[in-house]
């Protein structure tokens, strides 16, 4: 261990207290030059509150902050960038009408002699840092048509035309492809080889081992421990995020697959190509693809919540009309989107009542809600998902990210006895491990009442882990389909590959950079 | 999994202080307000103050009620202070043409009605937003009725059918003496849609429609039929709070709700409402409003030139909007 090197940012005795919560208590932390420290927690841990902090959103209540050895107070992002560190965020905030170029110098633009914006300046070194990447980029494109990878590495680049020296990613991964990730490492090893401080903050445990240098694990708002990733193993890491040994990941149990359930026959809309197949009661089916493949829109589509041209849904032997989500409720259907932010969460509402959203009339006398008997399961709910919470009454932006993803997965499970078919759209991103098992329970526990499950995920392991049956989508259409015995992961991989290299015209990994 | 036993947690404590955290503010400045006041002058807490506040404030009350519906739901309506212009005249014209006062009142009523689906309808299947609907609307109706009414109306007083609920009392009460009936009404509707709000499905789901529309049709919620009744809901109060209106003053009033949407929006916004919806109750509001009252009345007692009223109500959007800015800074959310 390389004691005597000065760290970037140490912080020391570092508390944060929120109402009801202690989000941070009496934390150390520290982060080198050219090292990528990873931050691992459960859900509602503090990882997020940590980079906050650190990125001068919130203020911290207690503690010490020291970067290059000096004390500083940030009050605001702007005191963070001026001493060269830079957050980028999950939501990026990137403007999404102006072209790469301008992004990456919003705020300092290259001027010309007579103080006008020098746009060839400005479009020849967003050029160079890009290249200094290692990618191509048009600078002239608007960052609204970019994807979420791109945009990701316009952020960085953004980060590096100030000089960053500390980059701080939280959750960067959770919407990127492998081959998306692939070139992210790929950037984040250079900016390593240039001296740049990383804080890694993920649920994937592969990732740390295959960037980080050190971990810190969280747990409850206190750090367990920080420690060399080489001297870990991934089962010591779970046990200290979680304070015990986990047991089975995947809990499975004998299917007892039933009837015909969900009949879907030739639909097409939004990029879907003719795609048909059955559901059976009592039965996980695992959608699997590529960022891309259409996997969600399929989703939304059989739901009626994107636009069907062609084709019949059938659930339980009735017709579901098209665009018409109300319908699809009624006739059974649940859908748990992949956009939490955009399609799940009431934001200024309260935890409960965005858990009872679509369950409401259980808990009604005509429009009357018993308030008792909506606490009383949400509180249940709460309990058993084991969400982090202050209260019943906590606005639901003020939850971590997994744990407001749990909130919406309990939404649909309060509504089981009227659900026959659940669809499920990544409903484990950004969720600890821990809560990934308590999931992968509950679908399980459903599918044995009879419920039929389809599963989106771009995640090969849980697909493989919890599904009866596999489909692959390639390009809106379905490419393969195996049992649960023949499914592999070469298998799944081969089927979802694109026959063109997926798409990747202008983000290029680099070359000679190791990950 | 951990036990968090939600559910227990010291409910009764909690409950209070978040109502203290949320209302403490306001409460607080009506107070500061209105001792200021009494001590400035000899009859600020005099029972003919009270008075002419519960005079005043009622329609302001039922205007800020529907007011607060719609900007929950995520929309706003501008045109509140012409839909009660419109009723009013309407109701002169009816009753001076000798019809009764019932009918009168049904067909203002149904006025209004028309006007909140007319809005609703340019907003949830036209998508225009709802400021220009509703800006529009402002002029739209404002004109008609300056034509139909042709000032004609304006100038009749002293109906006797509107005496009866304009100046009329219910019975004796104790301690607080003769209620008036615009009190009365306004308390009435004032209750029974802060229970709507808090206590039923339909509330929840104008919140939920205001908080976010994609994930409450997503979740089933009927999302244009819960704007259009919040819309609805406000055009209706409108027009009842015109009721109200002419019947204290006596007449139809030719400027009758003019720039009242400006002051209700205010009092909305202060009373801890957003502009981007899913925000907002029915307590904060009415503090809001009567803080706001208290204010112009007490400029009026100090003899401060009356002007100043028109400015109170923009500095009051002001204030409410620098007070939501900071909650947001502090929580980090921008
Ligand atoms: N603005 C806030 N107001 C109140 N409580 C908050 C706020 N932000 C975070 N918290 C609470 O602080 C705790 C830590 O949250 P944080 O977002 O740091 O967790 P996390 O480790 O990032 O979790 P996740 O893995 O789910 O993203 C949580 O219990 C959360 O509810
Ligand atoms: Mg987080």
């Amino acid at each position: 261990m390389s004691e005597s090197i000065q760290p970037m940012l140490e912080m020391r005795g570092i508390r944060k207290v929120f109402p009801g919560v202690i989000a941070l208590d009496d934390v150390d932390f520290d982060v080198r030059p050219g090292e990528v420290h990873a931050l691992l927690g459960e859900n509602g841990a503090g990882k997020s509150t940590l980079i906050k902090i650190i990125a001068g959103v919130y203020r911290r209540d207690g503690g010490s902050m020291l970067v290059d050895g000096q004390d500083v107070d940030f009050r605001s992002p702007a005191d963070a960038l001026e001493q060269r560190i830079k957050v980028v965020y999950q939501e990026l905030d990137l403007v999404d009408g102006l072209s790469v170029a301008e992004n990456v110098f919003l705020g300092g633009y290259p001027k010309t002699a007579r103080g006008f914006v020098d746009f060839s300046a400005l479009k020849s070194r967003t050029r160079a840092l890009l290249a200094d990447l290692g990618l191509e980029i048009d600078p002239d494109l608007p960052v609204g048509e970019l994807r979420v990878a791109e945009q990701q590495m316009v952020e960085i680049a953004r980060a590096l035309s100030r000089q960053a020296q500390l980059i701080v990613m939280d959750e960067p991964t959770s919407a990127l492809s492998p081959a998306e990730v692939d070139t992210l490492f790929a950037v984040i090893a250079r900016l390593k080889a240039r001296g740049v401080a990383i804080v890694y903050v993920s649920h994937k445990l592969d990732e740390i081992y295959r960037i980080a240098d050190r971990v810190t694990v969280f747990r409850d708002g206190k750090r367990v421990v920080t420690e060399e990733v080489a001297n870990t193993t991934p089962r010591q890491l779970v046990a200290w995020m979680v304070g015990r040994d986990l047991q089975d990941l995947f809990p499975k149990s004998e299917a007892h697959i039933g009837p015909p359930l969900l009949v879907v026959e030739g639909l097409s809309g939004s990029g879907l190509r003719d795609v048909s197949f059955t559901v059976h009661a009592g039965e996980v089916v695992g959608i699997f693809g590529l960022m891309g493949a259409g996997i969600n829109t399929l989703g939304r589509v059989i739901y009626g919540a994107a636009r069907r041209d062609a084709g019949t849904v059938t659930l339980d032997g009735a017709r579901v009309r098209p665009n018409a989500p109300r319908d699809a409720i009624a006739k059974g259907m649940g859908l748990l989107t992949e956009s939490r932010k955009d399609d799940g969460l009431v934001l200024p509402l309260s935890v409960r009542a965005n858990m009872t959203l679509a369950a409401l009339g259980r808990f009604a006398d005509l429009t009357w809600i018993r308030g008792g008997a909506e606490t009383r399961a949400a509180a249940e709910y709460v309990d058993r998902l084991g969400i982090k919470t202050p209260s019943l009454r906590q606005p639901i932006r003020y939850l971590s990210g997994g744990n407001q993803q749990k909130t919406l997965m309990a939404r649909w499970l309060l509504r089981r006895d009227s659900l026959k078919l659940l669809i499920l759209a990544e409903p484990t991103r950004g969720i600890d491990v821990g809560s990934k098992a308590e999931i992968y329970r509950l679908i399980d526990a459903m599918a044995q009442r009879g419920m039929g499950i389809l599963f989106m995920s771009t995640e090969m392991p849980e697909i493989l882990g919890i599904a009866d049956r596999i489909l692959v989508m390639r390009e809106g259409a379905i490419s393969a389909e195996f049992t649960r015995a023949e499914a592999s992961q070469e298998r799944l991989v081969a089927a979802a590959a694109t026959t063109e290299p997926e798409g990747e015209a202008t983000l290029v990994a680099p070359t000679g950079a190791s990950a | 999994m951990k036990k968090t036993n939600i559910a227990l947690a010291s409910k009764r404590t909690a409950v209070w202080r978040s109502l203290l955290l949320q209302y403490g503010g306001l409460l607080l400045a009506l107070l500061l307000l209105m001792v200021a006041f009494s001590l400035k002058t000899d009859h600020f807490l005099s029972l003919t103050t009270l008075r002419t506040i519960s005079n005043q404030i009622p329609y302001a009350v039922l205007l800020a009620v529907g007011m607060t519906c719609v900007m929950i739901v995520g929309g706003i309506d501008l045109s509140v202070g012409s839909v009660m212009f419109v009723a009013a005249a309407l109701a002169g014209k009816l009753v001076l043409g000798g019809q009764p006062l019932w009918l009168a009142c049904a067909v203002i009523l149904l006025t209004g009605l028309v006007y909140g689906a007319v809005n609703a309808l340019f907003i949830t299947r036209l998508r225009v937003i709802p400021f220009i609907v509703t800006l529009a609307m402002l002029s739209i109706l404002r004109g008609l009725a300056y034509t139909f009414t042709d000032a004609a109306v304006q100038n009749a007083h002293n109906i006797e059918a509107f005496r009866a609920i304009g100046i009329g009392f219910i019975a004796q009460l104790p301690v607080v003496g003769r209620v008036p009936w615009p009190v009365v009404i306004t308390a009435v509707i004032f209750a029974v849609f802060a229970v709507i709000l808090t206590r039923t499905t339909l509330g929840r789901y104008i919140y939920a429609v205001g908080g976010n529309p994609r994930a409450a049709a997503l979740s089933g919620v009927r999302v244009y039929g819960v704007k259009t009744l919040a819309f609805v809901i406000t055009a209706v109060l409108a027009a009842l709070s015109a009721f109200i209106l002419i019947a204290r003053m006596n007449s139809g009033q030719n400027n009758a709700g003019f720039g009242f949407e400006l002051q209700v929006i205010g009092a909305v916004l202060l009373g801890g409402a957003s502009l981007a919806g899913g925000q907002g109750t029915l307590v904060g509001t009415l503090l809001a409003v009567l803080l706001l009252g208290t204010l112009n009345n007490g400029i009026i007692l100090l003899g401060i030139n009356s002007h100043w009223q028109v400015a109170v109500n923009g500095f009051a959007i002001l204030i409410a909007v620098f007070l939501d800015a900071r909650r947001r800074r502090a929580l980090g959310q921008d």
